[in-house]
């Protein structure tokens, strides 16, 4: 089984189809190691490629995602270098941070569909980084703000407003 | 949705998906809100009715100031840290992160009793002011992390379930080692500690560690002769031998699969090692050693741990007309011992024997 590399593809919901390996894509994501363990018994007779649906991700989102996998899951990448985590200077990121910081550096409708393809395909990692990211916009806003940045309308009375800053109050 | 190629299996589609917030269900966003200032995250409940009791789910808390901002007063957190923990009533926490700047006098939080459902732990600038942390009642912490604190009252830290723990810049005790007891630990780092070099207890599941020394560490024997010294710092190779097995740290990592031990201070001469590291036909570990160890004296391979007193010892010499370029430059002794020369035995000397040490 480990001799050879074999692939999977991933078809998006708009039939963008993407090669990916299956030891590293299952790795990263629970979803598609639960399809790929699903299709195994049917597929162990034929030479076929398995293609799997991935309905819910569109094809833009779908690549930066096998970007990010194919960074932080991929064995021969990371195993090639642990020394330059482990003897990293004091101070030191990991040497991923850098990119994981430029990965989520995209406007907000890019950010939340990586949250929620995060989310369906089960990848942990991705999905810490990505709710952060989005954390990280509304941290430095005020509610007014986060409100007109994310289309939030508000739609308590000026009563409710009232009474939820009040029982809150103990928070601003 | 355009067709697809015959697709084993319909997935359901996720709801919404346009991109906007709103779209994303209650647990993602209670997700977000986990990675907010707490007291940011109960704000987010004027934002709209959907809302309103989010934050009392959100997956983390993180409660004080980052470090360069003025630290909060015990006044101020004791009510936050109060109003949180009972309005959530004990939603499930991933995550609890407490940032309390400086080690202003008299800040004391005594709330890690509630935390019992807790799987990561992370303290940045805490004093602790127990000689026991003891984390038997939080029986689902995985993670603990331990940045920039005061842990110089400290003797023991233990944990039944911890898996990774970091200890890093912090003040350890002058007077004793803080002995360390996580028997289920899987990765351990500990990054320039200041005074006592703790003492690991068996660590048998111990994948990874990191253990960085740098002159900070004041753990060290002010003898002018550490091989015949018995002060607790020299605590070296022969107490070992006799069973008593406090070697302070490679007694504890002798089980890791990874190890980089990092040294800028000028007091790792003596060494010893247990059978661990030199497993015939990989002897990768023991290549580390002998290349990272740059002011390494004298090296001892103990490689049958278990016995209390070695039957055979071998002394070799590394040859100073052939000098390998990949070991200690200082390196002049080797010692081996074990109970029978079989080929394990042979493997390591013909393994030495290619750094022209005989």
């Amino acid at each position: 089984m480990a001799s050879e590399k074999k692939v999977v593809f991933l078809r998006s919901s708009d039939g963008e189809a993407f090669e990916v390996s299956e030891e590293v894509i299952s790795a990263a994501s629970v979803t598609i190691k639960g399809m790929i363990d699903e299709e195994s018994p049917s597929r162990a007779d034929t030479a076929a490629t398995t293609t799997l649906a991935i309905p819910n991700v569109t094809a833009a989102t779908l690549s930066r995602v096998l970007h990010y996998v194919n960074k932080h899951f991929d064995a021969a990448a990371v195993v090639g270098r642990p020394d330059d985590y482990i003897f990293c200077a004091p101070g030191d990121e990991h040497p991923l941070a850098r990119f994981d910081d430029d990965f989520v550096d995209v406007d907000n409708d890019t950010l939340i569909d990586l949250v929620h393809a995060a989310e369906y395909l089960h990848i942990k990692k991705l999905f810490d980084l990505t709710c952060k990211a989005v954390a990280d916009k509304l941290k430095g806003r005020t509610i007014d703000q986060i409100r007109e940045t994310f289309g939030i309308v508000n739609d308590y009375t000026v009563e409710e407003e009232v009474e939820v800053y009040r029982e809150n109050s103990w928070a601003f | 949705m355009p067709p697809v190629q015959p697709a084993k299996r319909a997935v359901p589609p996720v709801a919404g998906g346009g991109g906007t917030i709103n779209a994303l269900p209650d647990g993602v966003l209670q997700h977000i809100l986990g990675f907010l200032p707490s007291a940011k995250a109960v704000q987010t409940s004027v934002l709209a009715r959907r809302w309103r009791h989010l934050w009392k789910s959100a997956t983390g808390l993180r409660i004080g100031r980052p470090l360069d901002k003025d630290p909060m007063s015990v006044e101020e957190l004791r009510s936050l840290v109060n109003h949180l923990l009972v309005l959530r009533q004990g939603s499930p926490l991933d995550t609890c992160e407490f940032t309390i700047g400086g080690f202003s006098g008299g800040d004391d939080v005594r709330h890690t009793t509630y935390l019992l459902c807790l799987s990561r732990l992370e303290l940045d600038g805490v004093r602790v002011h127990s000689r026991l942390v003891n984390f038997s009642r939080c029986p689902t912490l995985e993670y603990l992390e331990i940045d920039c604190c005061d842990l110089s009252l400290v003797t023991k830290i233990s944990s039944d379930s911890i898996k990774y723990l970091r200890i890093n810049d912090s003040v350890l005790s002058s007077d004793s080692r803080i002995h360390i007891y996580a028997p289920n630990l899987a990765s351990l780092h500990l990054d320039y500690l200041r005074e006592r070099t703790p003492l690991l207890y068996s660590m048998p599941l111990l994948v990874e560690a990191v253990v960085r020394i740098d002159e900070e560490c004041t753990d060290r024997c002010n003898g002018a002769n550490h091989e015949t010294c018995d002060c607790e710092s020299c605590d070296n190779s022969d107490n070992m031998a006799d069973g008593s097995s406090n070697s302070v740290l490679l007694n504890g990592l002798s089980e890791a699969k990874n190890l980089a031990l990092i040294s800028k201070s000028k007091t790792l001469k003596t060494l010893l090692l247990n059978d661990y590291w030199c497993v015939p036909d990989d002897f990768r570990l023991l290549a580390c050693i002998l290349k990272h160890s740059p002011i390494l004296e004298k090296l001892t391979l103990q490689l049958r741990p278990e016995m209390t007193q070695p039957k055979a010892e071998m002394k070799l010499c590394v040859s100073s007309t052939k000098r390998s370029a990949a070991i200690s430059e200082y390196l002049m002794k080797v010692e081996l011992k074990c109970e029978v020369v079989d080929d394990s035995v042979l493997k390591v000397l013909k393994f030495l024997s290619t750094y022209n040490i005989y």
